[in-house]
C-alpha cells in the first residue's frame, strides 16, 4: 500500500520537531544544571516530601529525636537512589530530560497557582489557556487583516497605499509588540481612558456572561496591540508573493477568459499563494511567542509571559525552568499546526507528490 | 528587468538612490554621531553615577522635561537649590559663669515665580556639635505671614527634614487651620507653604500659587563654642532637563544618551557576527553539498525552532551575564538560521553558472572560488539581513533588560523602559519616561529597517520592478 504524501510529510516533520523539542529541553537542563540548580531543586523536593510523609505518620512521631533524624536521612537517601540522583550527570541528565518533558519539575519556591498548588506543572498549566487565547485570537485576526490588506497592496502595487503599508510593515516587523503596548497603555488607558491598563478582569464574576464581557473588555487592548504589531508583516509577505503570481500566464489567461476578478483572486491567485505564505510566516509566528512574554507582562495578562516576570522577581528557579520547557513545546506545536495547514493547502503534499 | 548589481560599491550607490536608503542613512548618521559624541561629552563616570542613588539627590522625582512648558502654557517650577554658601550666617557666643551658649542665625531668600507648586522640599541640616542643638526654622512668605517649625533638637550629623516630615505636616495643618478654621483635607506642605491665603484653601484643588520673594530664617542654639550648623535647602520642581527624571531622580537624558552607543555596539556586533556565520554555513552547505549539506541543514532546522528568548531568560536568570557575554550567547545560538537556508539556495544557483565552471577549469581551489566568486555575490543580501537584524537584537536586549535581567551596570534603553514599567509609568502617565527612550529605540530600529529594505530592493529586483 502506498503511504499518502501528507502522512510521509507530516511524519518527517514530527521527527524534526520532536528532535528539536528534546534538544531544546536538554539544553535547558544542561544550562540550568551548570550551577547545580536542578539537583538542588529535586533534593529539596525529596526532603520536603519525606518530612511531610513522616509528619503525618503517628508511629514516627513517638520515636526519640536522634532515631527520627536517622530514619529521615535514610529515607531521603533511599529516595535519591531510587530516583537515580546519585548517578553521574550524563545519566542524571536523561532522567531530568524525561521529567522536564512531562513538566515534572517539582515545586515552585514561592509562587502558587490560583488553586493553591505549588507544583510547577499546575502553575504553568493554569496560566496556559490565557496565553493561548491571546495568541490564537491575535494570530487569526492578524492573518485575516494582513492577507486582505496584502491583496489590496498587490492590486495597487506601487501606489501610495502600497508604499506606505510597506514602510509600516517593515518598521513594525522589527519593533516588538510590547513596545507598542506601553505606548498604547499610555494613550488609551491613561489619556483617553477607553480601555483598562491590564489584568484579566476587573472584579470576580459569578455569571459567566458578565465574566466573558469583562474578559473581552480587558482583552481588547492587548489584542489590538498584538494585531497592530504583526499584521503589517503578513500583508507585506502576501503582497510580495501575490505580485509575483499576478504575472503568471494562467492568471492572465483566467482574466482573458473574462472570469470575475473575485474568482480570479480566490482560485488563481490566493490558492497558489497560500502555501508559501504559511512557510514564510511560520518561523516569525513561532518566535512571536517570545514577543508574547513581554507583551503579557506589560498588560499584566495572567498568561505564561507574566508568569516569567513574577518568577524572575521572586527568584523562582523551578518555574523559570518549567516555563522554558513550556515555550519549547509551544514553539514546536505552533510550527506543527502550520505544517498541517501547509500539507492541507499545498496540493503537491496533499495528493502525494514529492515535496 | 535589469540584473541586480553585484559589487558592494555598486549596491551602496543604488541604495543611496532609493528614498528609504537616503532617509535611513540620514537617521543612522544622526544616531552614530550621537553614539560617538556621548562618551566624549559625558565620560564613563556617568555610568557609575547612574547606579549611585546619592548622586541624584538634588533632582526632582519623576519630573517631566522642561520643554513641556511650551505645550502647557504655564511656567512650571524648576528646582531651586540653596547651598550653604547661599545662606548668610551670623553667630555669637554668650558665656555666663561656666555655661556657654552659641547662637547661629542663617538666612536666605529666593524668588518663586512659577505657576505651579513645587513637588517637595528638603532641608539638609549639617550639624557639627558636641551635644545637642536646638533649631527653629522660620519660613517667611511674600505676604509676611510665616510658618515656624520649632522644637527641633538635633545631634552631630546630617539631618534631613522634608515635606513629609511629621513636624512639618503638623505645622502645615496648624497654618491652614489658623486661616480657614478647618483642617486641610490633604496635608501637602509643598503646596500650602507656597499657597495664597484664602478661606477655602483647606480644599487643595482651590489653592493658588503665591509668587514673590520668600525668606528662610534659621535660628540655632548650641551649648558649645565650636558648634556649627550649615543648611542646604532644595525646593524640588516639577520639570527637569531635556528628558525629565525617573523615580530614582536620575536624569533620564544621560541614561538615554548612553543607551545609544550601547545599543548600536550591541546590535551591530551581534548582527554582523551572527549573519556572517550563517552566511558562511550557507555557502559551505550549498557549495559542498552531500553529507555536509545534509548535516548543516538538519542542525539549521533544529536551531531555527529553538525558543531563543526563553533560553536567554534562563541563562540570564542563573548567570547574570554582562552585555558582552550576552553577545557570545546570541552568537552561540544563532550560528545557523534562516540566512543559512537562503544563502544555500542562492549558492546552489550560482554554483551552476559558467563563471564557476571556468574558474574550476583553470584550476582554482575551492576556497578561491568561494572567496572570489560566491561570497561577493551573496554579500549584498547579507548586508540587508545584517541591517534588518540589528534592531531585532537591540530589542532582544531590551526585552531582557525589561524583565529585569539586563546588564547589571550599563544603562540601556531597555532597562530604562523596564524601570518605567516597574514603576507603572504608562499607567501613571509619566509619558516622558516611556516615550523618549521609546522614541530613540524606534528611530534606531526604523533606520536599520529602512536600510535593510533599501538593500533588499536593490538586491532583489522583483521588489523594485513591481
Amino acid at each position: 500500500m502506498r503511504i499518502p504524501g501528507y502522512v510521509k510529510y507530516l511524519g518527517k516533520r514530527v521527527l524534526v520537531l520532536g528532535l528539536t523539542l528534546i534538544i531544546a529541553t536538554y539544553i535547558t537542563i544542561v544550562i540550568a544544571n551548570f550551577g547545580g540548580y536542578i539537583d538542588k531543586i529535586l533534593k529539596e523536593q525529596i526532603e520536603f516530601e519525606v518530612s511531610q510523609q513522616l509528619a503525618r505518620n503517628p508511629a514516627f512521631r513517638a520515636l526519640p529525636e536522634p532515631v527520627k533524624e536517622k530514619y529521615r536521612k535514610e529515607l531521603i537517601e533511599q529516595r535519591i537512589k531510587a530516583m537515580g540522583l546519585d548517578k553521574p550527570f550524563i545519566q542524571r541528565s536523561f532522567i531530568y530530560l524525561v521529567q522536564a518533558l512531562t513538566l515534572d519539575l517539582g515545586r515552585a519556591m514561592h509562587l502558587r497557582s490560583a488553586a493553591g498548588s505549588s507544583k510547577v506543572r499546575d502553575i504553568i498549566l493554569e496560566r496556559l489557556p490565557w496565553s493561548v487565547l491571546l495568541f490564537t485570537l491575535g494570530t487569526i485576526l492578524e492573518a485575516i487583516l494582513g492577507i486582505y490588506l496584502g491583496l489590496h497592496m498587490a492590486r495597487r502595487a506601487l501606489s501610495f497605499f502600497d508604499r506606505a503599508m510597506t514602510i509600516f510593515a517593515i518598521i513594525t516587523y522589527v519593533i516588538p509588540p510590547w513596545f507598542f503596548g506601553m505606548i498604547f497603555i499610555l494613550l488609551f488607558s491613561f489619556y483617553l481612558r477607553i480601555f483598562p491598563p491590564g489584568g484579566l478582569v476587573s472584579r470576580p464574576h459569578e455569571d459567566p456572561w458578565s465574566f466573558t464581557a469583562d474578559l473581552l473588555y480587558h482583552l481588547a487592548l492587548p489584542l489590538f496591540t498584538w494585531v497592530f504589531a504583526f499584521f503589517g508583516y503578513w500583508a507585506y509577505i502576501t503582497r510580495n508573493l501575490v505580485v509575483g503570481i499576478f504575472q503568471e500566464d494562467y492568471v492572465t489567461a483566467a482574466r482573458a477568459k473574462g472570469l470575475p476578478e473575485n474568482l480570479v483572486m480566490r482560485r488563481y491567485v490566493l490558492r497558489p499563494a497560500a502555501p508559501p505564505i504559511v512557510t514564510m510566516v511560520a518561523i516569525a509566528l513561532a518566535s512571536s511567542w517570545t514577543g508574547a512574554i513581554v507583551t503579557e507582562t506589560v498588560f499584566s495578562w495572567p498568561g505564561l509571559g507574566s508568569l516569567y516576570w513574577e518568577a524572575i522577581w521572586s527568584m523562582d528557579a523551578p518555574v523559570i525552568i518549567g516555563l522554558t520547557v513550556m515555550y519549547a513545546y509551544l514553539f514546536v506545536i505552533t510550527i506543527f499546526i502550520l505544517d498541517i495547514l501547509y500539507a492541507f493547502l499545498d496540493p503537491r503534499v496533499r495528493v502525494g507528490g514529492v515535496r | 528587468m535589469s540584473a541586480p548589481p553585484t559589487g558592494v560599491k555598486a549596491v551602496l550607490k543604488e541604495v543611496l538612490r532609493t528614498k528609504s536608503g537616503v532617509v535611513a542613512f540620514a537617521l543612522l548618521i544622526f544616531i552614530a554621531s550621537l553614539a560617538i559624541l556621548v562618551p566624549i561629552w559625558a565620560p564613563y563616570d556617568v555610568v557609575k553615577k547612574w547606579n549611585d542613588q546619592r548622586a541624584w539627590i538634588e533632582n526632582p522625582r519623576v519630573a517631566a522635561p522642561e520643554w513641556v512648558e511650551f505645550f502647557v502654557g504655564k511656567k512650571l517650577p524648576k528646582t531651586i537649590k540653596l547651598y550653604p554658601d547661599d545662606f548668610k550666617k551670623r553667630s555669637f557666643v554668650v558665656t555666663y559663669k561656666n555655661l556657654t551658649m552659641k547662637k547661629i542665625y542663617l538666612s536666605t531668600s529666593f524668588r518663586y515665580k512659577y505657576d505651579d507648586f513645587p513637588s517637595e522640599f528638603r532641608f539638609f541640616l549639617f550639624v557639627r556639635s558636641k551635644g545637642k542643638v536646638e533649631v527653629t526654622v522660620r519660613f517667611i512668605r511674600p505676604d509676611r505671614s510665616e510658618i515656624v517649625i520649632s522644637g527641633l533638637t538635633l545631634e552631630n550629623g546630617t539631618k534631613v527634614i522634608d515635606s513629609t516630615d511629621e513636624l512639618v505636616l503638623e505645622k502645615t495643618t496648624e497654618f491652614v487651620k489658623s486661616i480657614t478654621g478647618r483642617e486641610p483635607v490633604v496635608v501637602a506642605p509643598e503646596v500650602y507653604f507656597f499657597a495664597v491665603k484664602s478661606p477655602d484653601m483647606y480644599d487643595i484643588s482651590k489653592v493658588k500659587v503665591l509668587k514673590g520673594t520668600y525668606r528662610v530664617d534659621i535660628e540655632v542654639t548650641g551649648f558649645s563654642e565650636e558648634d556649627d550648623v550649615d543648611v542646604k535647602l532644595i525646593i524640588y520642581g516639577k520639570v527637569y532637563g531635556l528628558a525629565g527624571t525617573d523615580d530614582m531622580r536620575r536624569d533620564l537624558m544621560i541614561g538615554i544618551l548612553w543607551g545609544a552607543p550601547v545599543a548600536l555596539a550591541f546590535g551591530l556586533i551581534t548582527a554582523i557576527c551572527v549573519t556572517l556565520l550563517q552566511t558562511i554555513f550557507g555557502i559551505i552547505s550549498g557549495f559542498y553539498g552531500g553529507k555536509v549539506d545534509e548535516i548543516i541543514q538538519r542542525i539549521t532546522d533544529v536551531m531555527m525552532i529553538i525558543p531563543l528568548l526563553p533560553i536567554l531568560i534562563l541563562i540570564s536568570f542563573f548567570y547574570r551575564p554582562g552585555i558582552f557575554s550576552l553577545i557570545l550567547v546570541l552568537i552561540a545560538f544563532g550560528f545557523v538560521g534562516t540566512t543559512t537556508k537562503v544563502v544555500r539556495s542562492m549558492v546552489l544557483q550560482i554554483r551552476e553558472e559558467p563563471c564557476i565552471e571556468a574558474a574550476k577549469s583553470y584550476g582554482a581551489s575551492n576556497w578561491r572560488i568561494i572567496l572570489r566568486h560566491i561570497f561577493p555575490r551573496v554579500l549584498p543580501y547579507t548586508f540587508s539581513i545584517i541591517s534588518i537584524s540589528v534592531p531585532v537584537y537591540i530589542f532582544t536586549e531590551a526585552a531582557l533588560s525589561f524583565l529585569g535581567l539586563g546588564d547589571p551596570v550599563l544603562p540601556t534603553w531597555g532597562k530604562i523602559l523596564g524601570d518605567a514599567e516597574a514603576a507603572g509609568a504608562p499607567i501613571h502617565g509619566y509619558w516622558w519616561w516611556v516615550l523618549i527612550p521609546a522614541g530613540f529605540i524606534s528611530l534606531t530600529a526604523a533606520a536599520f529597517a529602512l536600510l535593510g529594505y533599501a538593500f533588499d530592493k536593490v538586491v532583489n529586483p522583483r521588489l523594485r520592478e513591481m
